[in-house]
Formats: C-alpha cells, sequence, structure tokens
C-alpha cells in the first residue's frame, strides 16, 4: 500500500514518514527506514525553505496557515527521524538537530557541523543554514 | 519548522530527558507540548514519567489520572501507571505499614480511592474493596491497582508486547510482594497444593495411558506371531 501510496505521489512527506516508521517498528529493516526517512528530509528541506522565504516576505503566518498540514507532517517526520538516530544509530548530536529543526528553532542553536556547546555559547548570533545545507542529507 | 507540534515538542523533550537528563529543558518542552495539545495523553504519560524520577509524585499522579480520562485506551500510559503504583505507592505505603501506623494507612487508603472517584470512570473494584477492609494494607492494595491497570491495558489490547513484558515482571514482584502477608502466604500454599496436586494427577495419566498402550503392542506382537507360525506351517505352493 505504502509502495503503490509513493508510486502514486513520490513526494508525499507523511507516507514517507509513515512507511519510514512502518520499516523501523514493525519490519526492523533499518536501512530501509533510513532511506525513506531521508527522501522525506529533501521534501522537509524544501518545505522549510519556502518557510524561510515566505518569513524574510514577512508572510511567514499566512503560509503556515496555508500549508500547515504540510509543515506539521514535515516537522512530523523530522522528530521521528530524530527518534531513529538516538535509537537506531546512537548519534546523539545528530538526533538532537533534527528535534531543533522539528520544532522550528534551528537557527537558534546552529548548524549540524557546528558543536552543540559552542552554539548554545553564542545564541546571540543566530547562523542560518546555507543553500547546500538547505538541499538535503549528507 | 513547527514550533506547535505537540508530538515533535514531546519527542525533544523525551530526548533531552533520557539522552541528556535535562530535565529543567524537558519539563520546559513538556509544559509547550501540552499548552500545544492538552490532550496528548503520550506526551503526559512522559511527562509523569520524568517528574517521577524526580520524586515530584503527586504531580506525577496528577498528571497520569488526567490522561486517564482523556485517553483510557492508552496502553503504555496504563502500564506506566501501573508500575507507578507499583513503584512509588506501592514502597511509599509498605513503609507506612512497616512503622505500623494504621491510622495513617487508613487516611492514605481513603485518600487513595477519593482520587479514583470520578464522573466518567467508576474506580477499579479494588479500590471499592479496599474501603471495606478492617485491616487496610496499602502496599497490598496499590499492588492490587497496579495488577487491575494492567489487566485493564490487556483487555483493550492484548497483543502489545510492550504491556505483556511488563505485566510479566510485575507479576513476579506481585507474587514476591503478595506472598510477604500471611493471608497470601495460605493463599499462595492453596495454590502451589493444588499445582502439585494437577501435576500428580497428570503424571498418573500419563502412565496409564503408557500401560494400555504397553498392553496394546503386547496383544498386536502376539497376534501377528500366531499368524506368523500359522503362515509357515502351511505347505508351500509352486505355480507352474
Amino acid at each position: 500500500m505504502y509502495e503503490k501510496s509513493l508510486e502514486l505521489e513520490s513526494e508525499n512527506i507523511r507516507t514517507l514518514c509513515n512507511f519510514g516508521l512502518f520499516c523501523y517498528k514493525a519490519l526492523k529493516k533499518m536501512d530501509d527506514a533510513e532511506a525513506l526517512f531521508k527522501r522525506g528530509l529533501v521534501v522537509a528541506d524544501l518545505i522549510a525553505y519556502d518557510l524561510e522565504e515566505a518569513e524574510e516576505d514577512g508572510e511567514r503566518e499566512e503560509h503556515f496557515k496555508k500549508n500547515r498540514v504540510k509543515v506539521n507532517a514535515a516537522a512530523g517526520l523530522l522528530s521521528n527521524y530524530g527518534n531513529f538516530l538516538k535509537s537506531v544509530r546512537g548519534f546523539a548530536s545528530e538526533s538532537e538537530n533534527m528535534h531543533i529543526k522539528a520544532i522550528g528553532e534551528w537557527k537558534f542553536v546552529g548548524r549540524a557541523s557546528t558543536s552543540f556547546t559552542n552554539s548554545v555559547a553564542s545564541p546571540s548570533a543566530p547562523v542560518r543554514l546555507e543553500p547546500s545545507a538547505r538541499r538535503g542529507p549528507r | 519548522m513547527s514550533p506547535q507540534h505537540a508530538g515533535a515538542l514531546g519527542n525533544y523533550a523525551k530526548f533531552k530527558m533520557d539522552a541528556r537528563h535535562d530535565f529543567i529543558s524537558a519539563e520546559e518542552l513538556f509544559q509547550r507540548a501540552l499548552e500545544a495539545d492538552p490532550e496528548h495523553s503520550g506526551n503526559m504519560t512522559s511527562y509523569a514519567r520524568m517528574l517521577k524520577k524526580m520524586g515530584r509524585f503527586e504531580q506525577a499522579e496528577g498528571i497520569y489520572k488526567r490522561a486517564m480520562e482523556v485517553d483510557p485506551d492508552n496502553v503504555i500510559m496504563l502500564c506506566n501507571y501501573a508500575n507507578f503504583q507499583k513503584k512509588v505507592r506501592g514502597d511509599m505505603e509498605k513503609a507506612k505499614v512497616r512503622r505500623s501506623d494504621e491510622f495513617t494507612a487508613t487516611i492514605l487508603t481513603r485518600r487513595m480511592s477519593r482520587a479514583w472517584t470520578s464522573e466518567q470512570d467508576a474506580p477499579p473494584s479494588s479500590i471499592t474493596k479496599i474501603n471495606h477492609h478492617h485491616h487496610p494494607n496499602p502496599f497490598r492494595d496499590s499492588l492490587r491497582l497496579s495488577k487491575e491497570l494492567y489487566e485493564m491495558g490487556l483487555e483493550k489490547n492484548p497483543d502489545a508486547e510492550y504491556l505483556k513484558k511488563n505485566f510479566g515482571i510485575f507479576m513476579r514482584d506481585y507474587e514476591k510482594g503478595l506472598s510477604r502477608t500471611g493471608s497470601f502466604k495460605m493463599a499462595k500454599k492453596r495454590e502451589e497444593e493444588e499445582a502439585r496436586k494437577a501435576k500428580r494427577e497428570m503424571e498418573a495419566e500419563e502412565e496409564r495411558k503408557r500401560e494400555e498402550e504397553k498392553k496394546r503392542r503386547e496383544v498386536r506382537l502376539k497376534r501377528i506371531d500366531s499368524n506368523s507360525s500359522s503362515n509357515s506351517n502351511m505347505p508351500h505352493t509352486h505355480n507352474v
């Protein structure tokens, strides 16, 4: 069903998230789950990019209201991928970055390349994502 | 991305609690999550779990009760609440009873039963039983309440592995806990005696079956022997 659904709509973030969760929790196919989460991450980054653009234009709230379902689905995917990274891969910092992204506080903390402690030490200097980092997972 | 996403806030709070042990940030995040969705029983359960870790038992119990009202079918919540009842309330009441402070024990029992009475749900039967005890033993009662919570959870979702596993662990401790009180020692003895009797009966039944099978085999062998001997006495005929 999930596969059929993705054939019809390959960028549906909710399906990607649910299928990823299904692979992770039920089938225990961790690599497949990660591949799906990463595919979802690319879509989530595009949604985040649109949101940031709308913020620059001062239309964040309006944009958020219009795309509430999509944005919430993207937040859900990031959050679930964060859980996956911590519990399956043991990547605590990467997981934390995902959680921070999911709740929309990414820019106050820093990029994935900077350590968490350093970025917290200077919260007054918000770091914006570079276009290359927005595009997707490394 | 979405600062009002209750699930994401709750997940991050859980991360802060379990991975970073940063309870202050976790509490803040849990509160934000519950503001975003006051009926998210998963977040309530995790928050109550953290409050229990911090030793804020009253608050934890309050949150569990709210979760019970909002989503009584959440098996993970039921399981955690049952654990809470067993570990926290059970130990507390056990300590009180050890000091032979019957008066305090009675008050605590009443408080527990009052807290359970809500408009929607009738209190579990163990609670109603508690009020009629001549000699209350809240330790035993909190264990019974835990057991009932587990059973409620399993009734609602009999396939929940998480619940089954925890119930198994609980039952092991439950038997240990109950065996400390006299009446339960008797009950346990009776139970063991019955189990032994059933085992003896089963063994006797098996023995009887084995005997029957042996006799049948002997009869069959005798028949085969007699047949073969009668065949050997018959003259051989050759077809030409």
